[in-house]
C-alpha cells in the first residue's frame, strides 16, 4: 500500500508562502500529475513529498505513516529529475547500482536487477558508457532506470520530459505510461504541459500560486472545469471566453449579441456578470449563427482546420473544425456554439455556475 | 493534441535535412583534398576558396614550389573538419604529415609559407621568453657539474670545463696537462709537476724522469668539457642526502594529503549546505588571506611548542593543513556541481558522508588536482616555517640543508648547486605529469 496523502501541507520561504495548504489523496497505483503554470509550486510540492524540501506545516502521509520527520532517503521513494541528475563520473551500470549499493544489497543481486531493468528500458547495450556519451533520450531512460531498480513505493517525476525534443517526448510519454501499467506503482508526475497531463494521468491536480484549483480525472477536468483557470488551462487550443450578462434567462454578450442558454444545468440569476466558455471544437459555422466572426487567419491541416478571428468588440475567438473549410481571411462567418457544450462562470469569482 | 500531430512530420523532415546537409561538406572536402594533394590541379577547388587559390597559383611558381604549397592548402579543410574519416584523403594526409606534428607547430607562420612581420615579432618574443625562462635553469644545471675552480673562474664559461690530466710513471696523482707554446718543446703536451712563482716544472710522457723548468707564460692549460659528477656523488657520501630527501617527501605528502582532506570537507560544507552564518564563516576564512604569515609566526611557534611538536616533522605538517586559498578554490568549483545530483544521491539513500566521497570528491577531481599541485609546490619549497620548527640536522628538509651549505665565511657551491638540481627534479616532474590537470581544471571551472 503506497497511498500518498497531503493534509493542509504548507511551505513558506521566509515571509513568502509558496504552498498554501494543499489537501490531496493519491490512491495506491494511481498515476497522478501535478500541472500548472511555472512558478505555481508544483515542483516544490513534489520535493516536499520526496523529503528534499522540509515542510512548514501540515502532514504528509505515505502508506499509513506520517513522514514529516523522515529524511528523504528513508521514505522509500525514487525521483527522476528534470536535468536527469545522472552521476557524470559513473558508468550507466554504476549509476543504476548506486542506490542498491547504499542499501547493502548483495553484489550478485544488484547485477541481476540492473541487467533486468536495463533490458526492460532497452539500455542494456549502454551499461558501460558514461552519461556524457548518451543522447538525451538515453539519459532519460537511465534516470528512469535508476528509479526503477530501487523498487520504490512511489515514483516521483519532476518535469522529466522538458529537455527532450518534441518527437522523443511523445515516445517517452508512451513509455512512461507503459512502465506505469507494468509496475502498477503509485507515480506522481510534475509537468507544465497540459498535453502530458491529459495523456498520462489517472488523476490531475491543477495548481496555481500554491493552491489546488481542481483535482480529478482528466476528462472530468476537461468536461467540468471547476473554475475559469482550470477551464483555460486544460485543453488545447485554449477555451474561448466571452464575457456578458444574464438578461431574461439569455446571455447578452458585451459585444451586443444575445445567446440563448440551456434552461437547466446552470445557476442563472438575472443580471449576473458571467463569462461564457466554449472550446474551439464546440463552435460551428452556421447560417444565421448568433456570433459574427471576422476571420483573421486560417490554418488548414487537411484533416482539420483552425480558424482565428475576432468578434465585433475585438474578443478573439478560435474555431477548431474537422475537415477542410472554405473560409477566407477578412470574411465574416456566423458561428454558433454546439448544443449544450458550453461552460458558464461567474465573472467575479471565476467559479463555474454549473449545478451539480 | 496538436503537438502530437505536428511532432512526427516535423521530426522526420528535420532528420532528413540533417543527413542531406551532413553529406554535402564531405563531398566538398574530398574534392578539395584531392586537388590540394595533386598540387598541379589547383583550379579544381570550388567555392570562395577557389578565388584565393587562383591568385596564389599566379604568384607561386609551378613545379616543386607548387608542390610544397599544396599540403598547406590541404591542411585548411582538414583542420576545419577535424580530420574525420582520414582514410578518405590518404594521399593528402601523407603529404600533410610532414607539416603537422611538432615541427609544423614550431614553424607555423601567419602568412602562407612566408614570414610575416608579426611572425618575426612573435618568434623573437617567444625566443626571448624561452631564454628568460630556461636560461637560469640551464645555467644552474651546467654549473652543478662544475668543480670549485671552474665555479670561481672569471669570466664564467657556459659549459663545465676541467683541465685534462695524464698519468705519468713515477707520479702517484695524475698530472694536469699543458701545451708548451714557445721554446724547443713547442707544441708538446706536458704534465705539470710543480708550479711556484711564475716557474713551472713539467715532465713529458715519454721521459718522466727529466724535469723541465719553464716559465708559466710558456705553457697553456689543455682543457676539455668534463662533468664533475663527484658534486653529486659526494652529496650521498659526505652528507645525509637521503635523510633530507625523506624528510621533505614525508612532509610534502602528509601535509598535502591532510590539506586536501580538510579543505575539501570545508569547501563541501561551505558550498553545498545551507546553515546560519555560512557567509560569515566563508568571509572569515577568506579574510585570513589578508594576514601575513610573519604576523602569526610567533604565536604559531608558541602553540606548536606547547603541543610538543617542536623539532618534529608534524610541527611543519599540521599548521599548514588548512589553507584559505584551498578552501576557496575548492568551494568555487564545488558550487558548480548541480544540487540535483546531490538530491539524486540522497534519494538513492546515500549518506552525506558517502555523497562526499562518491559524488563530490570524484566530480571535483580537476580542482583537487590543481590544489594538490599547488600544495606539493608550497610544502616542498617551504623554507621559513621549517627553519623555525626544525633545528636538528636529522630533521632538516632539503631546503634547510641547502641553506646550511651557505656558511657565513664559506659556501660549498658545488654541493649547493648539485643539491639544488636534485631538489628541483621532483617538483619539476610533478608539475610535468600533473600540469594537464591544471589546464583541464581551469577549463572546466569556466564552462558547464
Amino acid at each position: 500500500m503506497a497511498r500518498v496523502e497531503l493534509n493542509r501541507v504548507r511551505k513558506s520561504f521566509g515571509d513568502v508562502e509558496v504552498i498554501k495548504g494543499i489537501d490531496l489523496d493519491v490512491q495506491h497505483g494511481e498515476f497522478c500529475v501535478f500541472v500548472g503554470p511555472s512558478g505555481c509550486g508544483k515542483s516544490t510540492l513534489l520535493r516536499m513529498i520526496s523529503g528534499l524540501e522540509p515542510i512548514s506545516g501540515g502532514d504528509i502521509v505515505i502508506g499509513d505513516e506520517v513522514v514529516n520527520r523522515i529524511p528523504a532517503a528513508d521514505r522509500g521513494l525514487a525521483m527522476v529529475f528534470q536535468s536527469y541528475a545522472l552521476y557524470p563520473h559513473m558508468t550507466v551500470r554504476q549509476n543504476l547500482s548506486f542506490g542498491l549499493e547504499n542499501t547493502q544489497t548483495p553484489k550478485a543481486e544488484i547485477r541481476e536487477t540492473v541487467d533486468r531493468v536495463a533490458r526492460m528500458l532497452q539500455i542494456d547495450m549502454l551499461l558501460d558508457r558514461r552519461p556524457k556519451d548518451l543522447s538525451g533520450g538515453q539519459r532519460q531512460r537511465v534516470a528512469i532506470g535508476r528509479a526503477v531498480v530501487r523498487e520504490p513505493r512511489v515514483f516521483l517525476f519532476d518535469e522529466p520530459l522538458s529537455n527532450l525534443d518534441a518527437e522523443l517526448r511523445v515516445d517517452m510519454r508512451k513509455e512512461i505510461t507503459a512502465l506505469h501499467r507494468r509496475l502498477q506503482n503509485t507515480m506522481i508526475y510534475v509537468t507544465h504541459d497540459q498535453v502530458e497531463a491529459m495523456t498520462m494521468a489517472d488523476k490531475i491536480a491543477v495548481l496555481r500560486q500554491g493552491e489546488l484549483e481542481q483535482f480529478g480525472r482528466p476528462l472530468d477536468l476537461y468536461n467540468r472545469p471547476r473554475n475559469l483557470f482550470v477551464a483555460g488551462f486544460i485543453g488545447s487550443p485554449k477555451m474561448n471566453f466571452l464575457s456578458g450578462r444574464i438578461e431574461d434567462a439569455a446571455l447578452r454578450l458585451d459585444s451586443g449579441e444575445t445567446l440563448s442558454l440551456p434552461a437547466t444545468g446552470f445557476d442563472l440569476s438575472e443580471g449576473r456578470a458571467v463569462t461564457l466558455g466554449v472550446r474551439p471544437n464546440h463552435l460551428d459555422i452556421a447560417e444565421g449563427g448568433p456570433l459574427p466572426l471576422t476571420v483573421s487567419s486560417v490554418e488548414q491541416l487537411g484533416g482539420e482546420s483552425y480558424v482565428y478571428g475576432a468578434l465585433s468588440d475585438g474578443t478573439d475567438l478560435t474555431l477548431h473544425l474537422s475537415g477542410q473549410v472554405g473560409a477566407e481571411v477578412g470574411e465574416t462567418l456566423h458561428i454558433a456554439p454546439r448544443g449544450d457544450e458550453i461552460h458558464l462562470f461567474d465573472s467575479d469569482t471565476g467559479l463555474s455556475l454549473r449545478r451539480d | 493534441m496538436g503537438e502530437r500531430l505536428f511532432g512526427k512530420p516535423d521530426g522526420g523532415s528535420g532528420g532528413a535535412s540533417r543527413t542531406r546537409t551532413g553529406g554535402a561538406p564531405d563531398q566538398n572536402r574530398s574534392d578539395e583534398i584531392g586537388g590540394g594533394a595533386s598540387g598541379a590541379t589547383q583550379g579544381r577547388t570550388g567555392g570562395a576558396s577557389g578565388v584565393l587559390d587562383e591568385t596564389r597559383s599566379e604568384t607561386a611558381p609551378r613545379g616543386p614550389a607548387g608542390a610544397t604549397a599544396a599540403p598547406e592548402r590541404a591542411e585548411a579543410p582538414r583542420k576545419a573538419h577535424e580530420g574525420r574519416d582520414r582514410a578518405e584523403g590518404a594521399p593528402a594526409s601523407a603529404a600533410t604529415a610532414t607539416r603537422s606534428g611538432i615541427l609544423g607547430f614550431l614553424t607555423a607562420t601567419r602568412g602562407r609559407g612566408r614570414m610575416d612581420w608579426t611572425d618575426w615579432v612573435s618568434y623573437a618574443y617567444l625566443t626571448f621568453g624561452i631564454f628568460l625562462m630556461f636560461g637560469p635553469v640551464v645555467w644552474l644545471v651546467l654549473s652543478s657539474f662544475k668543480d670549485q675552480n671552474e665555479l670561481d673562474r672569471f669570466p664564467p664559461r657556459f659549459l663545465p670545463y676541467a683541465q685534462e690530466t695524464m698519468v705519468v710513471d713515477g707520479f702517484d696523482d695524475p698530472l694536469p696537462i699543458f701545451v708548451v707554446t714557445e721554446g724547443e718543446l713547442e707544441g708538446q703536451r706536458v704534465g705539470q709537476t710543480r708550479r711556484a712563482a711564475g716557474r713551472a716544472e713539467v715532465v713529458t710522457q715519454d721521459d718522466p724522469d727529466n724535469r723541465i723548468r719553464l716559465t708559466t707564460d710558456q705553457i697553456t692549460p689543455v682543457e676539455g668539457v668534463a662533468f664533475a659528477t663527484e658534486n653529486y656523488t659526494q652529496l650521498f657520501e659526505r652528507f645525509n642526502f637521503m635523510q633530507f630527501f625523506w624528510n621533505s617527501t614525508f612532509i610534502t605528502l602528509m601535509s598535502t594529503a591532510i590539506m586536501l582532506l580538510v579543505n575539501s570537507m570545508a569547501a563541501f560544507a561551505l558550498s553545498k549546505y545551507q546553515f546560519r552564518g555560512r557567509t560569515s564563516v566563508l568571509l572569515i576564512v577568506i579574510g585570513t588571506l589578508m594576514i601575513p604569515q610573519t604576523v602569526v609566526l610567533v604565536p604559531l611557534f608558541l602553540i606548536v611548542t606547547e603541543m610538543g611538536m617542536f623539532n618534529s616533522l608534524w610541527g611543519v605538517i599540521i599548521p599548514g593543513a588548512a589553507t584559505p586559498t584551498g578552501v576557496f578554490l575548492l568551494r568555487q568549483y564545488m558550487i558548480t556541481i548541480p544540487d540535483e545530483i546531490l538530491d539524486a544521491a540522497r534519494m538513492d539513500k546515500a549518506s552525506e558522508w558517502k555523497i562526499f566521497w562518491r559524488i563530490i570528491v570524484p566530480l571535483s577531481a580537476p580542482a583537487i588536482a590543481v590544489l594538490a599541485i599547488l600544495a606539493i609546490m608550497w610544502r616542498w619549497n617551504d623554507f621559513l616555517w621549517p627553519l623555525i620548527v626544525l633545528t636538528r640536522t636529522e630533521n632538516f628538509t632539503l631546503q634547510l640543508a641547502l641553506n646550511s651549505f651557505q656558511g657565513e665565511l664559506q659556501t660549498d657551491w658545488p654541493s649547493l648547486l648539485a643539491m639544488t638540481v636534485l631538489t628541483l627534479l621532483p617538483i619539476a616532474s610533478v608539475f610535468m605529469f600533473l600540469q594537464r590537470y591544471i589546464a583541464t581544471g581551469i577549463a572546466s571551472t569556466g564552462g558547464k
